[in-house]
Formats: structure tokens, C-alpha cells, sequence
């Protein structure tokens, strides 16, 4: 009771705490989110880059264009910088390799296999077993079509949005632990060009 | 609503109020104590196509839960040690399970269970598994006791994590 009293009588002190708390958790929330923002583009300018961090890496993918014409295809570069310590798998070894993924129902599709650089090889101590991995920041590109197998795919009279959603998927592990795979969303907005020329 | 020289005035108080007690309450730990329960898992399928239940497969001694796929490097390190375990405990009153958190690696397990010789039952875990037991890693397993308590519990796998292991499991059957 007293407590709330004092609380009532020096309303000026207690609506400081309330302004320094609210200062700390725009502050906090400020900084989280930007933390997965995306980078700043230009008014009605679709984002190109889209950047990700998780507990295991950051990832920073980019298409070489978000305006798409009739038969062409876009290229989806992705940045992969694992944290200190921790490494994913590359294709070839027995375990879940880092992979770009699109999602199944995508209207897209990969035009090619997905070009990977070369992982180096790792000792797993307790199996003994050297595997494939990425320890240090890696690149993978797409090259991203649209899919004629879709039902989408029809001629269009004007220019259309359409989403790109793929995704990073990964397993990391360190020399202590291995961690739950990951599927890290990569989503974007295209502008599809008419068939023909309005 | 309106910022004045004496600070936020009107409806804005009381949020600001809860948001300070949770930004506090959120910032300290919370202790975990031996006697938590775990959390009963129900209706998980097994590789033969039963349903079982946390109460199905307690010991009546001990339980060793363990959550696994069959990818993931640091349980197929575990698992031969793990698997010697159970043989030399299972008749003393221990029971084991090891439950599957990747839905999509199912039909991966019974050759790989054949491959290595395992015969640790297995349920199949679904998607939200991994949230409802907060896991970040594998292997992760709960000793619990004959109620479902947990005695203890422990992420990854680095040799000789075995015998510890093997400890508190012949604490938990009082030998």
C-alpha cells in the first residue's frame, strides 16, 4: 500500500521510469529488428537483397533481377558466412547438405543444379570419418526460371507480382554439438512482364 | 495519449508497467530443478504401426528418452554406446525409447536401425516435437524416474559422455 502511495504522489519520477523504459525497449526492439531487416532500397524499388542471421550463419541471397521478362531467367546468388566454429554440410558427404530450395508449389523452378564451390574436409573425431563441409563464408547460385509446368504460366496482358519464396536449408554443427537442421526463408516479390507487349 | 514535459501520460502507463516487469522477469534464469516432469508425449507412432504414450513405456525403475535422427552425426556416435546401455540395463528396470524429431527421415530408420543392430524402440516424432521439448540439438536425451520425473538430461554427445550416463542410470535403479 504504501508503495502504490509513493508511486501516486511523485508522478514526475515514476513517468521518467516510464520513458526510460520505454526509451530501453524501443531501443531493444530497434535493434532486433534490425538486426533481420533487409537493407534500405529505394521507395516502390522491389528489394533485390534479402538478409538473414541465425544462431549458425548469416546468409545474404540476392536476385539479379526482380523484373522478369518472358523466358528468362533470374540468378539467385546466396552469401553464406558461418559463425566462428561451425560448419554445414556440402553435397557429397552422407549428412544434410546446405541446400537452396525452392517451395513446392513455387511457380519457378531451377534451370540447373545449383553451382556449389569446393568444400574442404572435415574430421569428425568421434566416428573417425572425414565428410565435406563449409567452415568459412561460401557462395551458392541458382539460376531460377519460370516454370511452364505451371498453371500460372499463362500469357499475360500487363505486368504481374509474383512471389519467389525459397529457402537455405542447412545443418550445422560444431566439435561439440550438431544442431537441428534449418530452413531459412529467402522471399521476394518479382514483376512479371506481359507475353506480349501491351 | 500524448508525451508531456512530466513524461508518457495516459493509457500508455500500465503497458509500460508490464513491459518493464516482463523485460525484468525475462532477463533472469530460471532454475531447473531435478524433480521437473517432462513433458508426457502421447500417441506417437512406433515403427510397427502401434501408438504409444509416455505412461506406455515407463520403466519401472528409469527411462532413458532420447530424441534422434538418423543423420545426425553426433547420435550415430552415441547411439553403439547407448544401444550397450540398454542391453546391459533393460532387464534391471530401465526402459529406453528413442524418438525421432525429422518427419521427413522416417523411412530412413528401420534400415538404419538394421544396418547398425540397434533394438532401442523408436517412435516416431512429429514436427513439433522439437518445440514442445525446446530442443536445439541432437542427440537429446531426459533420465526419468518410474513417475516420469526428470533425473537429469543432456544435449550433444563427446566420448565418455557414456559413462556418465551410465552412472546416473545405475543411481536411478539403485544399484
Amino acid at each position: 500500500m504504501s508503495r502504490r502511495s509513493t508511486a501516486i504522489s511523485s508522478g514526475r519520477s515514476v513517468d521518467s521510469v516510464c520513458a526510460l523504459a520505454a526509451a530501453v525497449a524501443v531501443e531493444l526492439c530497434g535493434l532486433r529488428l534490425g538486426a533481420q531487416a533487409p537493407p534500405r532500397q529505394a521507395p516502390n524499388t522491389p528489394a533485390r537483397t534479402v538478409s538473414q542471421a541465425t544462431d549458425h550463419l548469416t546468409v545474404s541471397a540476392t536476385l539479379s533481377a526482380v523484373t522478369i521478362g518472358p523466358g528468362r531467367r533470374v540468378t539467385l546468388t546466396a552469401e553464406v558466412k558461418p559463425k566462428t566454429g561451425i560448419h554445414v554440410y556440402a553435397p557429397g558427404s552422407q549428412y544434410r547438405a546446405v541446400a537452396i530450395k525452392l517451395e513446392p508449389q513455387s511457380p519457378f523452378r531451377t534451370d540447373a543444379p545449383v553451382e556449389y564451390p569446393k568444400p574442404v574436409l572435415y574430421t569428425f573425431k568421434p566416428l573417425n570419418e572425414q565428410v565435406l563441409v563449409y567452415d568459412s563464408p561460401f557462395r551458392l547460385v541458382a539460376q531460377i526460371v519460370l516454370d511452364p509446368a505451371r498453371p500460372f504460366v499463362t500469357p499475360l496482358q500487363r505486368p504481374a507480382s509474383l512471389a519467389l519464396n525459397a529457402s537455405l536449408d542447412y545443418q550445422a554443427c560444431d566439435d561439440r554439438v550438431c544442431y537441428l537442421p534449418e530452413s531459412v526463408p529467402l522471399r521476394w516479390t518479382v514483376t512479371l512482364l506481359p507475353t506480349t507487349a501491351p | 495519449m500524448r508525451l508531456t514535459k512530466g513524461g508518457l501520460k495516459g493509457g500508455l502507463k500500465p503497458a509500460l508497467y508490464i513491459l518493464l516487469v516482463a523485460l525484468v522477469a525475462a532477463a533472469t534464469p530460471q532454475p531447473v530443478t531435478a524433480a521437473e516432469s517432462f513433458k508426457p508425449f502421447k500417441n506417437l507412432k512406433a515403427l510397427d504401426g502401434s501408438r504409444q504414450s509416455l505412461a506406455g513405456v515407463l520403466g519401472t525403475k528409469a527411462t532413458l528418452v532420447v530424441f534422434f535422427f538418423p543423420t545426425c552425426p553426433y547420435c550415430n556416435a552415441a547411439f553403439p554406446e547407448v544401444q550397450k546401455i540398454y542391453d546391459r540395463y533393460k532387464d534391471q528396470g530401465l526402459s529406453m525409447v528413442w524418438i525421432n524429431v525429422l518427419p521427413d527421415e522416417e523411412k530412413l530408420i528401420a534400415p538404419w536401425r538394421e544396418q547398425h543392430g540397434y533394438t532401442v524402440p523408436v517412435l516416431l516424432g512429429s514436427r513439433s516435437v522439437a518445440n514442445d521439448y525446446k530442443l536445439r540439438t541432437t542427440p537429446t536425451h531426459f533420465l526419468l524416474d518410474s513417475a516420469g520425473g526428470v533425473i537429469s538430461s543432456h544435449a550433444g554427445y563427446s566420448a565418455g559422455d557414456e559413462q556418465a550416463l551410465d552412472r546416473d542410470i545405475q543411481r536411478a535403479l539403485g544399484r
